[in-house]
């Protein structure tokens, strides 16, 4: 070990810190070298001087305010405590959160909305199960099969069963009750079913083409929740329930699906629909759209519905360009085009259409004797009305003379939008003001003049006269000024005072 | 009961509400704290106005310090950072205080209002009028300030080197090598002083 690597170890000899061989080493060192034992040894001496005097103490009184610091911090930390709420109160409490609960539930909710929608197989199939008993899955196929099946139901499954392989799920789904008890009290409590087992059999076979593997994730969702119900009555009452809202939802799916439908014909989709075309039971594709009877069902039942939608459509003449489709969503297509059409021919006949599709008249306000403007009578707005609806003629030749005028007199001034005011009274002297504003003299007493002779009592009458009366000084005009005011004092006594002052003024 | 526990620990039972266990803290550290801060202020009421505040903040920040980390680390973290504050507001001032220790090699420990309000001598410079630890504390505070705090952190305060390091944010050689300086430039100061170790 040389001197340099001894003395940068000097350090860690003093405290200790070097392990044994090499602490060893550097002891060897220190005896050979005189030098770096007398380095090492003035170290030490100097350390030992340095601990042999003891440390300078802080007062107690800082130490007393220290601690008082720390008991009443720790005081006001357990306050803290015992006041705040917990976690879960506090994460409830905490506006982040609830705006993204709130998102979750919206999002899930919207979920929940759409997917059965897409995925109507999924609720067909709980919609079927009901009719299943309690699986069991320890029972032999043939042993089910003769135990609970009604004879009469028999070829309808093997006839599923060569239409789909689903059904075949369907049957071994209903590899169900295992002893003949459960299976006559269950006939028994469907007794009031119209045709027993053999009429819900059929109504499996009907509803078999549109189960798939959603269908089967129904099934067993149902097979567990039997598993865990209660009575094969209770079970009973709640299939008849479920008979009944699965056909309430199959319509309304139904109806929704044909709008889905009608829109992805519209986008020119129509190929990708499995509707429109003839599809066999067993497709995929198939379970996820309803097939083209349903939605000519759903369609049909919706005319049966609303009979005046339809008096609506048949004034409409049928749309000559109709986008590639089959013949099932054509129908829907129209009736969704067909207020465009109708639209269009409101608007052919001068009535005005609001933007939205909305077959609703906006009825315009027509000009009266006295200037003002009145709402006409707003009719009922049934689309089966909008071929009679009375067209707001008067409001719009009223605007139109009303423009006409404007491009006549040609005038230069700041342009108001009409519709924005009550009255064409209030327009005109509006107009007025923004014209007497803008510093046309000329143009603002012209249409002062204009506007008292349309509607002389209107609210604004007296402002205009005033206005008119400054337009009148201004152009040196002093004469007419003060027969202007005095016209105030005369017609408008509760400005009499205001004009009187302004003669006042102006008087020589 | 306090005695075996850990700093960490007391720290957490301060936090859980314990002040006694606050208390053993300030036993254990507020000697070396008080050393290192007074070796940074070179007054003793600034020096304990630093002491209070670094304790204060140890109260206010506790339920920060993370026990994985360790304590001693973190005290002396905060009490460095306090006296770096203190010296850079000093600088700002450039206004002498009176409460100022004169320049060290004049008048070790002794302010400029010593100097100013007392009628009588200045003391005199010899080592056998002063007190030994005073000639040290002088002789500590011609050192630079990373030798000195390096010194004062090991010898005065107790910290390990590899807690030196952590605490001057060092490599640990950095902070041997400084103390191996620190000694050796004490030895010649307080030999210059008249003092021989």
């Amino acid at each position: 070990m040389d001197c340099r690597a001894a003395q940068d170890m000097l350090v860690d000899l003093l405290y200790d810190e070097l392990d044994n061989a090499t602490s060893k080493q550097l002891q060897e060192h220190l005896a050979k070298c005189s030098k770096c034992a007398a380095e090492y040894e003035q170290m030490g001496k100097v350390l030992k001087l340095v601990r042999d005097n003891p440390l300078e103490e802080p007062s107690r009184e800082v130490t007393g305010r220290i601690l008082h610091t720390a008991s009443v911090a720790a005081r006001q930390r357990a306050e803290r405590k015992k006041s705040s709420p917990a976690w879960w109160k506090r994460l409830i409490l905490n506006p982040a959160f609830a705006g993204a609960v709130v998102i979750v539930v919206v999002a899930t909710v919207a979920l929940v909305s759409v997917v059965p929608q897409k995925n109507a197989p999924e609720s067909k199939a709980v919609a079927i199960t009901p009719q299943t008993p309690e699986p069991a899955p320890f029972a032999k196929d043939t042993q089910v099969q003769d135990e609970t099946i009604p004879e009469g139901s028999i070829p309808i499954q093997s006839e599923n069963n060569k239409d789909s392989g689903v059904a075949k799920n369907i049957s071994h789904g209903r590899k169900m009750p295992v002893s003949s008890k459960s299976t006559a009290r269950l006939e028994k409590n469907l007794s009031p079913v119209k045709g027993g087992m053999s009429g819900i059999k059929t109504m499996d076979s009907e509803n078999s083409g549109l189960l798939s593997d959603h269908g089967n994730a129904g099934l067993d969702r149902m097979r567990h929740q039997q598993a865990a119900g209660g009575s094969a009555q209770g079970r009973s009452k709640q299939r008849r329930s479920k008979q009944h809202r699965s056909k309430q939802s199959e319509q309304r799916r139904a109806e929704k699906t044909s709008r889905h439908l009608a829109k992805v014909m519209k986008t020119g989709a129509v190929t990708e629909v499995p509707g429109t075309t003839t599809t066999t039971k067993t497709d995929k594709s198939a379970a996820l759209y309803p097939s083209v009877e349903s939605v000519m069902k759903a369609a049909e039942n919706k005319k049966r519905q609303a009979p005046e939608k339809v008096a609506a459509q048949a004034v409409v003449k049928p749309v000559s360009k109709v986008s590639r489709g089959g013949e099932g969503p054509r129908d829907l297509l129209q009736e969704k085009q067909a207020p465009k059409f109708k639209k269009n021919k409101a608007r052919a006949i001068g009535g005005n259409v609001s933007s939205s599709d909305d077959l609703d008249m906006a009825p315009q306000p027509s000009v009266q004797a006295d200037g003002s403007m009145q709402k006409p009578e707003v009719r009922s707005t049934s689309r089966a009305d909008v071929s009679s609806a009375p067209t707001p003629f008067a409001s719009v030749q009223a605007e139109e003379e009303q423009v006409q005028d404007e491009k006549r007199e040609n005038k230069s001034g700041p342009r108001l939008k009409r519709k924005s005011f009550q009255s064409a009274g209030q327009y005109l002297y509006e107009r007025a003001k923004s014209l007497f504003r803008s510093g046309d003299c000329k143009a603002a007493i012209s249409a002062i003049d204009k506007a008292l002779k349309a509607n002389p009592h209107h609210p604004m009458a007296a402002d205009a006269l005033f206005d008119k009366a400054s337009c009148l000084i201004k152009s040196g005009r002093f004469s007419k000024a003060i027969g202007t005011y005095k016209r105030i004092e005369n017609e408008y006594p509760q400005r009499a005072k205001e004009a009187h002052r302004q003669l006042l003024r102006i008087s020589p | 009961m306090w005695e075996k526990k850990s700093d960490e620990d007391l720290m957490a039972s301060y936090l859980d509400g314990d002040v006694r266990a606050f208390e053993e803290i300030l036993s254990r550290h507020r000697r070396g704290v008080y050393a290192f801060i007074l070796r940074f202020a070179h007054n003793r009421d600034t020096a304990e106005e630093l002491l209070q505040d670094v304790f204060m903040r140890v109260v206010d920040k506790a339920e920060t310090f993370e026990k994985r980390s360790k304590f001693t680390t973190w005290l002396y973290t905060i009490t460095r950072n306090l006296c770096i504050d203190h010296l850079r507001k000093m600088r700002h001032r450039k206004a002498t205080s009176l409460d100022q220790p004169m320049a060290a090699g004049d008048s070790e420990g002794m302010t400029l209002l010593d100097k100013i309000g007392s009628d009588r001598p200045l003391p005199d410079n010899s080592a056998h009028s002063k007190k030994l630890g005073e000639l040290i504390a002088a002789a500590v505070e011609k050192l630079s300030p990373e030798q000195r705090e390096v010194f004062v952190l090991r010898e005065q305060s107790g910290l390990a080197f590899n807690e030196i390091a952590s605490v001057v944010d060092a490599p640990l050689n950095t902070v041997k090598s400084r103390m191996r300086y620190a000694l050796e430039n004490l030895r010649a100061n307080l030999q210059s002083m008249g003092v021989e170790p």
